[in-house]
């Protein structure tokens, strides 16, 4: 516990919709349609208070403020002319700053693509646009996806916003702290280890990591392909779920998109229900301050008619490991491009840099444009699928993963949904975990298998600890088959209505 | 398992990053470190396991093979570190 300093926020619930500030989408979409507030005033209002916090918070790496404008007021004549496009028609949602979007520079928060200009539109922001979303701005990032806190931006550390002394997850971190300080309506984020539900657990907001293939990646700056999925944060449950709705759908821009997966949804009452616990998720590690308030969450489900069952994933500690394995291999290979030679950044000659052939260019422009994070990943991937190394780490790696797949088959044939902590701890301070990479990669351990299995789960918020625990939230993980999205998002709108006081707007700003 | 300050030599070679003065030792520790995580997976009982080749079990996708519009040559350009014309200019690769 840390208590050498003040804190600078203080947490507070907020009534529903009592300004323009801590609107979820459903309330501004109301307000909008009710004619209470045009998407103009909206916007405003959402770039004002990104002025006034980024600067304490710096949840955006680039704001996009007369893209947005622009994008409001196209929405406010749609409104008039009852030519609306979807439920975010004129709401202000952040992007992390790993999706291509046409015309305007997109770094996935390195400073190898520090004047990077996208010269198209990732799917997920075509989407967006054509339901008429105000895209406001790029949110802050670990460098390409790669850290847990978004201290790993060659930038700068997005602070959390309930205590800016610590950080806020990550590495979607920027989008979980945009949301949280009502600097966006919502956000889309990107999971590949755990990257949308360990900062919105950090942050007291929704992330959902949709089934693996449900949302295009076109677009996505690719860190891990095998695991990489985009996903909405967002204040709710039912944010989430519109925000899923759009970006969803079947994309021949990117092969491993699925097609029919609707048919697929069990549409069950919360009382006929199994949950299971696995008892590998409260394990050594876990911060009993985090343990109590998921117990709470489990008596929540139980008074919803859930039936609660303890289950075990046997090779769950195994997880950590052989993502380290595989995501980095598949790090190595995606990273490649980035050469100095088509885009990005190239070093040149000067009299600091002797850069005399096109081997100097690569070597220096990749020196120098990477943080140290993603050096690391780059040679351990290497390292771990090079001659002689690839069946001792690769391929086990990869026969692990099919008994932690088997794992869940076998658990899902028992339960519906499978229920834990979404992170060990809740927000740790900035600099704490930094100079231990391997204490850092501990943040995801309960996140990983997820990934690894390409199954959907969402972190929900489920509590905050106590004054002197520095009143900070955690969220329950909710795990569900492949698939299942719909039923997930279900159960988490039901848990979440039932219980309204942990329906945390943002943390008082003053 | 430690690796040597050797193997992150070649390692960072066969990469192409360029190791600043202070980083090979640095990268030593951490990767070994790293590694002796990761060496818990012999313990991992995988015998009779298939190894799973793609997690929603799709097969290979493909497309017919036709002419479609590519990218503007001009937005391709505004990359370009180094450029002349429409071409991307690269220090010379023969001798």
């Amino acid at each position: 516990m840390d208590t050498k300093y003040e804190k600078t926020y203080l947490p507070r619930r907020v009534k529903a919709g009592e300004n323009t500030k801590s609107l979820t989408i459903k309330e501004a979409s109301e307000k909008l349609n009710k004619g209470e507030i045009t998407s103009l005033k909206l916007t405003q209002d959402y770039l004002d208070r990104i002025k006034k916090l980024n600067p304490k918070i710096n949840a955006y790496i680039l704001v996009l403020e007369d893209i947005a404008i622009k994008s409001a007021k196209a929405s406010d004549e749609r409104r008039k002319n009852k030519k609306v496009l979807s439920p975010i028609d004129g709401i202000p949602i952040a992007i992390k700053d790993n999706m291509a979007m046409d015309g305007t520079i997109t770094t996935a928060a390195s400073k190898i693509l520090e004047n990077f200009v996208a010269p198209y539109d990732a799917t997920v922001i075509s989407k967006l646009k054509n339901a008429g979303a105000v895209i406001i701005g790029k949110t802050n990032m670990d460098e390409f996806a790669m850290g847990s806190s978004t201290e790993n931006s060659a930038f700068y550390p997005t602070k959390n916003p309930w205590d800016i002394k610590r950080v806020p997850g990550g590495s979607s971190g920027g989008s979980a702290a945009s949301v949280a300080a009502d600097m966006s309506v919502a956000a889309l984020g990107s999971d590949t280890g755990g990257s949308i539900r360990q900062p919105a657990s950090l942050c007291g907001v929704v992330g959902f990591k949709p089934t693996y293939g449900l949302v295009s990646r076109y677009g996505l700056f690719a860190m891990a392909s095998s695991l990489d999925q985009i996903g909405p944060i967002t204040k709710t449950a039912g944010d989430a779920e519109i925000l899923f709705n759009i970006i969803a759908g079947y994309d021949e821009k990117d092969s491993t998109s699925i097609k029919n997966h609707e048919l697929r949804i069990k549409n069950k009452e919360s009382k006929d229900i199994t949950i299971g616990i696995p008892k590998e998720y409260f394990a050594q590690g876990l911060d009993p301050k985090v343990n109590d308030i998921i117990q709470k969450s489990i008596n929540t489900l139980k008074k919803l008619g859930a039936k609660i069952i303890d289950i075990s994933l046997p090779n769950s500690h195994f997880a950590l490991s052989c993502y380290y394995i595989i995501m980095p291999v598949e790090v190595s290979s995606n990273l490649a491009r980035y050469d100095g030679v088509k885009y990005g950044y190239r070093e040149v000659k000067s009299i600091k840099s002797k850069v005399e052939s096109l081997l100097d260019v690569y070597l220096k422009s990749r020196a120098n444009g990477f943080g140290a994070e993603s050096k690391r990943r780059i040679m351990l991937g290497a390292y771990a699928s090079s001659a002689g190394y690839i069946g001792k780490f690769y391929n086990q790696a990869q026969k692990v993963k099919a008994l932690i797949v088997q794992d869940f088959n076998e658990a899902f044939k028992k339960v519906d949904f499978i229920i834990g902590p979404v992170s060990p701890t809740t927000a740790f301070p900035l600099g704490e975990k930094t100079s231990d990479p391997l204490k850092m990669y501990l943040s995801d351990i309960y996140t990983i298998s997820v990934n690894l299995a390409g199954l959907p789960a969402i972190s929900v918020p489920a509590g905050f600890t106590d004054k002197n625990a520095g009143e900070l939230p955690a969220g329950l993980h909710i795990i569900g088959q492949q698939f299942s999205d719909k039923d997930l998002l279900k159960l988490a709108i039901e848990f979440e209505g039932s219980s309204p006081e942990l329906r945390v707007k943002s943390p008082d700003i003053s | 398992m430690e690796l040597s300050k050797n193997d992150v030599l070649h390692v960072a070679e066969l990469v192409r990053i360029e190791l600043k003065a202070d980083e090979g030792e640095k990268f030593v520790g951490e990767l070994s470190k790293i590694l002796n995580h990761i060496d818990e997976l012999k313990l991992a009982k995988i015998d009779n396991i298939e190894t799973i080749e793609q997690i929603s079990n799709l097969e290979n996708i493909t497309r017919k093979d036709d002419v479609v519009k590519g990218l503007p040559i001009a937005k391709i350009l505004q990359n370009l570190p180094e450029s002349q014309g429409n071409f991307i200019k690269v220090k010379k690769i023969f001798e």
